[in-house]
């Protein structure tokens, strides 16, 4: 996994230092201690490393969401933009990343029924977020 | 082991690692087919199952899985999100256990699933006990119920409503529902029994019976009792209702086998004494007569041991059949009565059956029954392809003449069996007071007679005869012992009535006639004296006997001078007034031998005969000998006899002579030939040959009669030889 294989990036990437990284809410992307505890049910040293296997399918299948959600808001899928946005909530909830889980939790809400209106929008929150998660992971040494 | 499903491979990684971490084993499912399959193989404790999923969602695949063998109790534990109340209200409609809700805290999930985990154990146990429960009624075939008194609900278990064929899924089934399958004839006692012991709060305890749908009749125990409350107030009752058709059975086929025999159906002993016995009850208040008849079939064992047992055994159902046809509607094991007035058959065991007629109007009504049963059975069986004859001996005894109880009758029948058995089977007989309580012993006797010749029992003692007035040994009387192997010496007042009732007399006396003969001889060859010897010869049909060429036969045999021989007769053969018995002992007389009338004064006979019977001696009988020193009346019949014989030139000695006094007063009137104990008891040949060595009659042969000692005759302290040698004999008789 390279970062020659990810979506190319809307923005350019901040500069990468030890501090977390806060987005212009404020947030971290993600919440350390989540991953913490994941890590610490690792069953020692022998064990596959579950968080980094966890990140990697995170990594695998996020664009993959991204481009299913872009696509739904193009033809109008609101079943579609339903099922991946609940599915992208539950997996960045997994990670610690609150805020990106957030933002796919009203994407799913939003359409339940039809595709929303600012559907748009919250799309391009949750690609910037995303960016955000990607970098706080690099830092996390899962790249 | 736990099954996690859900799509989201990331969470069933970590959900994976969470409960391993825990100790639980793990299975994955990607979606709700696939988490069914793996349900259905491995039967996971617990289940995580994810709500949103493609195709199959979470509630359709709870409320399958839920549907699944062992799935009704499993935990199903549904993810939901966390403020998704909708869905947490779903999960708990498809029946799931419990809910977790996403973001899921990794660290307590483990804990979380522990105290589930805990949980599940406690249930299960429940689970455990209830199916043992319940499988443990079932066995016992025995149903619970119980009824809330205050709230009035009713509850009963599986097995209650399998007992009872109630629908367990009705709906509010009522307590009366246990009336429903109770036996039309015990409903109204049942119900009124239960419904008041409800009402009164009391406890109950019933047996009775129930028909199922399909008609079956079953027999049910039921019975309860009262629940009380901390206050001791009665808040529910409780009961159980067990099937117990099969130990009912068993108990009817323990009476069965108590009281009817298994072979033919027909009552055994045990139950026909019963039945005799209420029927008796019922006679003696009824004043009616009641019959008995013992039956015993003729030969059966021959046929039995020839055919072998199973043709028996087919026999003897047959002859029950036969003899069930003629009593006709007697009791037995298909319809038992005991009213006091039913007839019954029993087979009393082996061949031999019994039947009780109870209500008779006339012994010959008893008669034709018998008479009846006799033809019935000696018409041919048709028995497992053999044809065979059989015929029954049948004793019969009525109630009152024949006795009145029980015992009494039956043995008088039996008794009256044997005798018809005797007479020659196939054949009835009524039992009459001359069939005494001895015909056993008779019998027992009887058949030892006839071996006893063969095997040589028989010996003879002899009584010595004096001529007091010179003190010389004049002659002696043989008479007979049986010597048997385990009574011992049996005495002829025993076994000589049987004998002559058994034909057996005849051979019995030639064989004494002969042995006495030889004796005599061989003791008069012995130098031991010119010894008369008297042998008593039985006076039934004594014409008949060919008396006169035995004795000739013998006389020749033993080559004994025929005037040694005295033959002793009782008084009763005058009696017999044929001319045969005239012409009989004129016979004798002509070969030489002497006659003697025994017992002489104690018949009814006349006097005239003895002017015209050949008879040489008369021997007083030992009861005028024993009242001769009474008084002057028996002395002077005593005194007649005596005078009466030397009228008639007869020669006369006394029997039973036990006391100098007896001797010296029958001196005095003329009588000096004596026997008895005080000169000497029967004795052995041995014992007979010393006395007659020490005081026999030897010098006659030899020439004229020299001095010689006196045979001790006087005192008591010189009997010879010391009375009570010879053991078995008792006192006083020497006859």
């Amino acid at each position: 996994m390279t970062l020659a294989t990810l979506a190319p990036m809307t923005e350019a990437p901040s500069s990468v230092d030890m501090e977390p990284v806060r987005s212009a809410t404020g947030l971290n992307p993600i919440d350390r201690r989540v991953l913490e505890d994941i890590r610490n049910l690792q069953q020692g040293g022998t064990a596959p490393d579950v968080v980094g296997k966890v990140i990697g399918l995170f990594l695998e299948s996020s664009p993959i969401n991204l481009q299913i959600l872009r696509d739904a808001i193009a033809t109008g899928d609101a079943a579609a933009l339903h099922k991946t946005s609940h599915s992208w909530k539950s997996s960045s909830g997994m990670l610690g990343a609150g805020r990106l889980s957030a933002l796919c939790a009203a994407m799913e809400v939003g359409s339940r029924t039809h595709v929303p209106e600012d559907a748009e929008k919250i799309l391009g929150a949750i690609e910037a977020e995303y960016e955000r998660v990607y970098i706080a992971l690099a830092k996390e040494g899962a790249l | 082991m736990i099954e996690v499903v859900d799509d989201d491979p990331a969470l069933r990684l970590v959900m994976r690692n969470t409960l391993e971490q825990a100790g639980f084993a793990v299975e994955e499912a990607e979606n709700g087919r696939t988490a069914l399959a793996i349900f259905e193989r491995r039967n996971p404790e617990m289940v995580l199952l994810d709500v949103v999923m493609p195709d199959m969602d979470g509630f359709d695949t709870c409320e399958a899985l839920r549907r699944l063998p062992g799935g009704e109790h499993s935990t199903i534990l549904m993810v939901t999100g966390l403020d998704d109340v909708e869905s947490i209200h779903r999960a708990f409609a498809a029946g799931a256990t419990d809910f977790i809700t996403k973001p899921i805290n990794w660290t307590i999930m483990g804990y979380r699933l522990w105290f589930m985990h805990r949980a599940n154990r406690a249930i299960n146990n429940l689970l455990k006990s209830e199916s043992a429960l319940a499988r443990a009624q079932r066995i016992a075939r025995l149903g619970s119920w119980e009824l809330d008194l205050l709230k009035n609900e009713f509850h009963c278990s599986t097995e209650l409503c399998r007992l009872l064929d109630l629908d367990r899924h009705a709906p509010g089934l009522p307590f009366e529902a246990l009336f429903n399958p109770i036996h039309p004839e015990d409903r109204e006692h049942v119900q009124r029994t239960i419904l008041e012991a409800l009402a009164g709060r009391n406890p109950y305890s019933l047996t009775y019976r129930i028909i199922w749908p399909d008609g079956e009749e079953r027999v049910v125990h039921s019975q309860s009792e009262i629940i009380f409350d901390e206050a001791r107030r009665p808040s529910a009752m409780a009961g159980t209702i067990q099937d117990i058709t099969e130990v009912k059975h068993a108990e009817e086929q323990i009476r069965l086998f108590a009281f009817y025999d298994s072979l033919t159906g027909l009552a055994n002993r045990l139950l026909f004494k019963e039945r005799i016995t209420h029927t008796l009850a019922h006679a003696r208040r009824h004043n009616r007569l009641i019959a008995l008849l013992s039956l015993d079939l003729d030969r059966f064992k021959r046929i039995n041991d020839t055919l072998g047992h199973h043709v028996g055994d087919q026999m003897l159902r047959v002859i029950a059949e036969r003899l069930k046809d003629c009593v006709g509607a007697p009791d037995s094991s298909e319809s038992p009565r005991d009213d006091g007035k039913t007839d019954c058959i029993s087979r009393a065991g082996g061949d031999e059956f019994s039947i009780l007629l109870a209500e008779i109007v006339h012994p010959r009504n008893a008669a034709k029954m018998a008479r009846r049963i006799v033809d019935l059975i000696s018409r041919p069986l048709d028995v497992g392809g053999y044809e065979v004859s059989m015929t029954a001996s049948i004793g019969i005894s009525i109630f009152p003449f024949d006795g009145e109880d029980v015992e009494t009758l039956l043995k008088n029948a039996e008794i009256a069996m044997y005798y018809a058995k005797e007479k020659g089977k196939n054949h009835y007989l009524f039992y009459k007071d001359t069939m005494n309580a001895n015909a056993f012993e008779r019998l027992a006797i009887e058949n030892d007679l006839r071996k006893a010749l063969e095997h040589e029992e028989f010996l003879l003692h002899y009584q010595p005869q004096l001529d007091t007035s010179n003190g010389q040994v004049v002659g002696c009387e043989a008479l007979i012992r049986w010597q048997h192997p385990e009574l011992g010496l049996v005495p002829p007042l025993k076994f000589i009535p049987v004998a002559e009732e058994a034909g057996l007399i005849v051979a019995i006396s030639d064989w004494v006639l002969r042995t006495a003969c030889a004796q005599a001889k061989a003791w008069q060859e012995a130098g031991l004296g010119a010894i008369r010897i008297a042998v008593n010869l039985s006076g039934e049909k004594f014409s008949l006997q060919e008396v006169t060429g035995t004795v000739a036969r013998t006389l020749s045999d033993s080559r004994l001078e025929p005037r040694y021989l005295e033959v002793e007769l009782t008084e009763s053969i005058l009696l017999q007034k044929d001319g045969e018995t005239l012409s009989t002992l004129q016979g004798l007389k002509e070969l030489g031998v002497r006659i003697a009338i025994d017992d002489f004064g104690t018949g009814y006979s006349s006097l005239s005969y003895l002017k015209s019977f050949p008879i040489d001696t008369l021997k007083i009988d030992r009861s005028f000998v024993r009242d001769i020193t009474v008084g002057p009346k028996e002395t002077a019949i005593t005194k007649a006899i005596i005078t009466l014989s030397h009228n008639l030139e007869l020669n006369i000695i006394a029997e039973g002579v036990e006391t100098e006094e007896q001797k010296s007063l029958l001196l005095e009137l003329g009588c000096q030939q004596m026997q008895g104990y005080l000169f000497s008891q029967p004795l052995p040949a041995e014992a007979m040959r010393e006395y007659l060595t020490t005081f026999g009659p030897r010098q006659h042969l030899n020439g004229p009669p020299k001095h010689r000692p006196q045979p001790p005759s006087l005192g008591t302290e010189m009997q010879f030889p010391a009375a009570g040698t010879f053991a078995g004999m008792p006192d006083g008789l020497s006859d």
